[in-house]
């Protein structure tokens, strides 16, 4: 047994010892367990970092007999990063919770380990059909979340949510199961494997429709444009530590499975239709950034601004160019860490004032000077100030996105502009001015819980903005050899005719 | 090396001292720490030699660093940076006194020096940019100063957002040049981008007169000795780039006589003091544009120098200024301030004579070397001196205003302020007549090149310059009691127009558009497609309840419907089948015997 297993299990033991201990002690018990993971997995950091383009703490062993589907798991370069990001949030949800949730206790803290679980297994399945069941089983948890602990129409953004993704999931299980017929196994890397030998050779057709497959059901997670009206609904209705963990990590299940699959299996056609994307995602990046103008509630705000950030993720995804692909994998933890900051912040506030209108809100620097400086750093951080994390990730992504065509990475660059505008006027209407009586009376500083919650996210924002050695080297070398695999078999397989053409994006 | 990177460590951790305990610390440790860092920081660019270091990797892919640079250029930069940098904090100990923000107050300020020497010292454009945004949200963050005040706060955010236009030409400049594209115009063009964001020049410098909301001696410092100038350091620094692109110099020189002529005709008809400043840096920022459109480099760092003496100094004496009259700064309600505040005064003159370009000042030596350079294009050279005429017209204005005549409204212990805040404006004057003697010209050209050869004969452009000067303060001096045209006052609602297009037009129209369509369409179609499957699975229902279960009730009801007529007899009651019996008994026996 590994210590990727044991990081994988724990949160399901922890999630059944919740449902058997007394109510009393269990978010002390899922705040203990879930810091334990947390530890354990910084432990995975060293070998994998040591290695990152090979498969560290690999597992592989069967599961069920026929169909062969075996528990194969493994940990590279590319879901190290966003393993540690699913450990280290799940605390600090679990720490925003501690007076927010108050009516079934045991069994809110019981599904965010489920939750962890779930997120957990996704990014270290290598086996299509475990991927699949643990894509699923992060749904569950989150489907409660949001429909029990929720807002005034959780049920409806509850089951909007889950059938929304499970629509997408479905068609990806169709595919899986005919690349099942093709391959005769589930599993990633012989599927690979038998793809790159040219083993099993897909028609331009089939391809496309695998391709499409996959890639409706990752786009509807991350969210791309126009598949993102479930995104603000589930934000504004889900309780505080759903919003984090919704928006730091499950959407980055997205973007990894666009990354993980569609890329390497399905390079031809994804190089076919990175035109389409392209244009979708910066589509997306703008008219996210717009919507979340005229937001007068503060989640749907910041929900809008993340349809507006995971555009440039898909962006840097769809540019095939090192530098687009780095950024999009850093940006992936960057918008983890300051939108999962965002929403902790808005909670703290909801907590104090019971209200998600801007309008409720109004000169709280002044009552409240460490929240508005800490809510002013998490802002900066999200429009992409220079020495905090955003800033690598966006200019990265933009790099790549330029070495295909000055023309997109201008265009995007209007994203750039929008998020200064639509962040800081929240920031001006919210917390500068002048407070009110009763806002003055119910606005109290920070608690020592809520730093300690927060303290960790400042940290990371300022660490991966000065210094990005420490995370981006790993993700550099695996992106790397995806990307070389991705282009040389785009090329030397189905024709390319139109779109961006791997020539052009490998040149300079 | 050590030097160097303590030039930028000190005021970076005067900032972080400031924001980690500035809270629990007296007044005079405060203003001792932050003073002193600055004092220090000064010393350490006099102390270093030129060099080049690379300290840490930052992206290493892109060629992005920690490195600084030190060069003449830089060097110039940094020390106008530090030495009037370190002037107003120590301004700043009187003015700032009685805020309750103090710490602050001057966290931010060694912030702001720290991240503007970051800007001028880096020694690749990512890095720069990563000083050229610092300074931006220096920017926001002392604009917006006092944030109870609505006014300061939207400024500080217009200031940031009309910047983020400019810094978005600048990221893609910088990516195109990181992409090792052959230096093409276009590279260069966004560039200009970038540098107008900054320096607040036509079309993107509607947020420097806004950005007076400030606290004055942040206006001396940032909105017009050194922030502002970060665009003519770009400009200077990438001049290779602009030597190959002559059409987009050219657009410079233009955009930077354009700004110089228009702010200067806005400036002669405001009615605040600070805002008549804000306009007046607007177009000398103009100038210095006009000559890094015409090659004269050099020339316009020069004016660069200048300039920080004698508008810091004016903007420290407007300081003064409002300090003694409580806060107002309406010009209409001042005049006859002279005999209350004769040092301020004659400060405040110094610096308002080297503005106007009086002889042997020294605004006069570097606005006569910019116009020289645009001597060989005459439109420019016409327009450059007509600037000339208005920005004595509207200094002798505002001198006027303040100073002479009697005192438009009643006023009381009007008095000079500290000790404190009358000798850095004593230092700076010293600058704003004396600079002119000490032109930098051969410590740049190593870096920056010599200047085309305008062949301005020296002695007719002085004499001009001299002459317009002249008729400027004699056309202003009658008048200056004057109202002007409402369109000078609202800056040919420049404002207004952009509020109008981007602001309500393009970010809140567009997003409320989207934001129906969102609604009204992309979710009204999610929603629709749930709509639907209910429907569908109503439509099956009824199908399930009346067309397959019907079929199978209507069966059983044909059966029921045919076993009716038996059914009738199976009634089971023993009596009742017992009565048949006998009917059928006895219509057998009757039948039998009827035979």
């Amino acid at each position: 047994m590994s210590l990727l297993d044991v990081v994988l299990f724990l949160p399901l033991l922890g999630f059944l010892a919740l449902l058997i201990l007394p109510a009393g002690v269990s978010r002390s018990a899922a705040l203990g367990i879930s810091l334990v993971i947390f530890v354990l997995s910084l432990g995975l950091i060293g070998t994998v970092t040591a290695a990152p383009d090979a498969y560290g703490f690999e597992g592989n062993t069967p599961w069920i007999n026929t169909p062969e589907i075996h528990y194969h798991i493994g940990l590279d370069g590319l879901g190290l990063w966003l393993v540690i990001l699913s450990t280290l949030l799940t605390p600090i949800a679990i720490l925003v919770s501690w007076k927010y949730i108050e009516q079934r206790v045991q069994l809110f803290y019981a599904f965010l380990l489920l939750l962890e679980f779930g997120v957990i297994g996704v990014f270290v399945s290598l086996d299509l059909f475990l991927f699949y069941v643990f894509w699923e089983v992060s749904l569950v948890p989150m489907y409660f979340l949001i429909g029990i602990w929720g807002h005034d129409r959780r049920i409806y953004a509850a089951v909007k949510f889950f059938l929304y993704t499970m629509a997408g999931s479905v068609l990806m299980l169709a595919a899986i199961i005919f690349l099942y017929t093709q391959a005769g196994t589930f599993d990633y890397v012989d599927i690979l494997n038998q793809l790159r030998s040219g083993r099993i050779v897909l028609s331009a057709q089939a391809e496309m429709l695998l391709f499409l497959a996959f890639f409706l059901s990752f786009a509807i997670k991350v969210p791309l444009f126009p598949l993102h009206t479930w995104l603000p609904d589930a934000h504004v209705e889900a309780p505080t530590a759903g919003s984090i963990m919704l928006a730091s990590v499950m959407l980055k299940m997205g973007t990894y499975g666009l990354v993980r699959f569609c890329l390497p299996l399905f390079p031809g056609a994804a190089h076919r239709a990175a035109g389409w994307i392209v244009g979708l995602a910066i589509v997306g990046i703008i008219y996210g950034a717009l919507v979340a103008m005229v937001q007068p509630n503060m989640k749907k705000l910041v929900a809008y601004s993340s349809v507006s950030h995971l555009g440039f993720v898909v962006l840097g995804i769809f540019s095939f160019t090192q530098a687009g692909l780095d950024g999009a994998v850093y940006q992936m933890l960057n918008h983890g860490i300051s939108t999962g900051a965002l929403f902790m912040l808005v909670g703290f506030m909801y907590e104090r004032r019971h209200s998600l209108e801007i309008a409720a809100y109004g000169g709280v620097a002044t009552p409240a000077p460490h929240l508005a400086i800490v809510f002013l750093i998490t802002t900066l951080a999200s429009i992409g100030l220079p020495m905090l994390n955003n800033f690598v990730g966006e200019y990265l992504v933009l790099q790549g996105a330029a070495q295909v065509s000055m023309a997109s990475a201008a265009a995007a660059a209007v994203g750039v502009i929008l998020s200064a505008c639509y962040m800081l006027w929240l920031y001006q209407r919210a917390f500068y001015g002048r407070a009110s009586e009763s806002l003055a009376h119910h606005m109290p500083d920070l608690s020592k819980r809520e730093w300690i919650a927060v303290v960790p996210l400042l940290i990371l924002m300022l660490w991966m903005g000065i210094y990005t050695q420490t995370f981006l080297p790993a993700i550099s070398a695996r992106n790397a050899s995806i990307l070389q695999e991705v282009n040389r078999s785009a090329t030397a397989g189905v024709p390319s005719p139109s779109g961006v053409s791997p020539e052009v994006a490998n040149a300079r | 090396m050590v030097t160097l990177a303590l030039i930028l460590a000190l005021p970076l951790l005067g900032a972080l001292l400031m924001f980690l305990a500035g809270r629990r610390l007296p007044h005079a440790v405060i203003s001792a720490v932050c003073c002193g860092t600055a004092l220090g920081s000064f010393i350490c660019v006099l102390l270093s030699a030129d060099q080049n270091v690379t300290y840490a990797e930052w992206l290493p892919s892109l060629n992005a660093a920690w490195g600084l640079n030190l060069d003449a250029l830089s060097r110039v930069m940094a020390l106008v940076i530090t030495g009037v940098g370190f002037l107003i904090h120590v301004y700043s100990v009187g003015y700032m006194r009685e805020d309750a923000g103090y710490y602050r107050y001057f966290g931010y300020l060694n912030f702001f020096v720290f991240a503007m020497l970051l800007l001028v010292l880096a020694n690749n454009y990512v890095l720069m940019f990563a000083g050229w945004e610092g300074v931006g949200l220096a920017s926001y963050l002392l604009i917006g100063f006092w944030f109870h005040r609505p006014a300061a706060a939207a400024a500080g955010m217009k200031a940031f957002v009309v910047n983020r236009v400019g810094d978005v030409g600048l990221l893609l400049a910088i990516l195109a040049i990181q992409l090792n594209v052959p230096a093409a115009p276009w590279i260069a063009a966004l560039l200009v981008v970038g540098a107008i964001g900054k320096s607040a020049q036509f079309p993107l410098h509607t947020w420097l007169p806004d950005a007076m909301e400030g606290p004055t001696p942040v206006s001396a410092l940032i909105h017009a000795a050194t922030m502002v100038t970060a665009g003519v350091y770009l400009i200077a620094r990438s001049h290779t780039i602009f030597e190959s692109a002559a059409q987009v110099s050219a657009v410079v020189a233009w955009i930077g006589a354009f700004s110089a002529i228009l702010a200067a005709s806005v400036a002669l008809a405001q009615n605040d003091i600070k805002r008549v400043l804000a306009w007046s840096t607007v177009s000398q920022l103009g100038y210095m544009f006009l000559a890094l459109g015409t090659g004269a480099y050099w020339v316009a760092i020069f004016h660069m120098v200048t300039h920080a003496f004698f508008k810091a100094l004016l903007f420290l004496g407007a300081g003064n200024v409002i300090h003694a009259v409580y806060g107002e700064q309406d010009l209409r309600k001042m005049g006859g301030m002279r005999t209350a505040l004769p040092k301020t005064h004659a400060l405040m003159l110094v610096g308002a004579a080297s503005a106007a370009g009086a002889p042997g000042l020294a605004g006069f030596f570097s606005k006569d070397a910019i116009l020289a350079s645009a001597w060989s294009a005459p439109l420019l050279f016409v327009v450059g001196m007509a600037a000339a005429l208005l920005t004595a017209a509207y200094m002798t204005r505002l001198m006027y205003l303040i100073f002479y005549g009697t005192a438009r409204e009643e006023r009381l212990h009007m008095h000079e302020p500290p000790m404190v805040m009358i000798a850095p404006l004593a230092v700076l004057a010293v600058g704003a007549i004396a600079a002119g003697y000490v032109s930098p010209r051969f410590l740049l050209t190593p870096v920056l090149g010599a200047e085309r050869e305008a062949g301005a004969p020296e002695w007719i452009v002085m004499a001009l310059a001299t002459a317009v000067a002249g008729a400027g303060w004699w056309f202003a001096r009658g008048r200056y009691l004057n109202s002007w045209p409402a369109f000078l006052q609202r800056a040919f609602y420049i404002d207004e127009i952009y509020d109008a297009v981007f602001v309500r037009g393009f970010a809140l129209g567009g997003g409320r558009l989207l934001s129906a369509f969102d609604a009204r369409v992309l979710d009204a179609g999610v929603n629709g497609v749930g709509w639907l499957t209910r429907l569908v699975s109503r439509v099956s229902i009824w199908w399930d309840i009346w067309i397959v279960d019907g079929l199978v009730r209507a069966a059983s009801f044909a059966v029921k419907m045919s076993s009716y007529p038996v059914r009738f007899v199976q009634s089971g009651y023993v009596q009742f089948y017992a009565l048949v019996m006998l009917a059928g008994l006895i219509t057998f026996v009757g039948y039998l015997f009827a035979r």
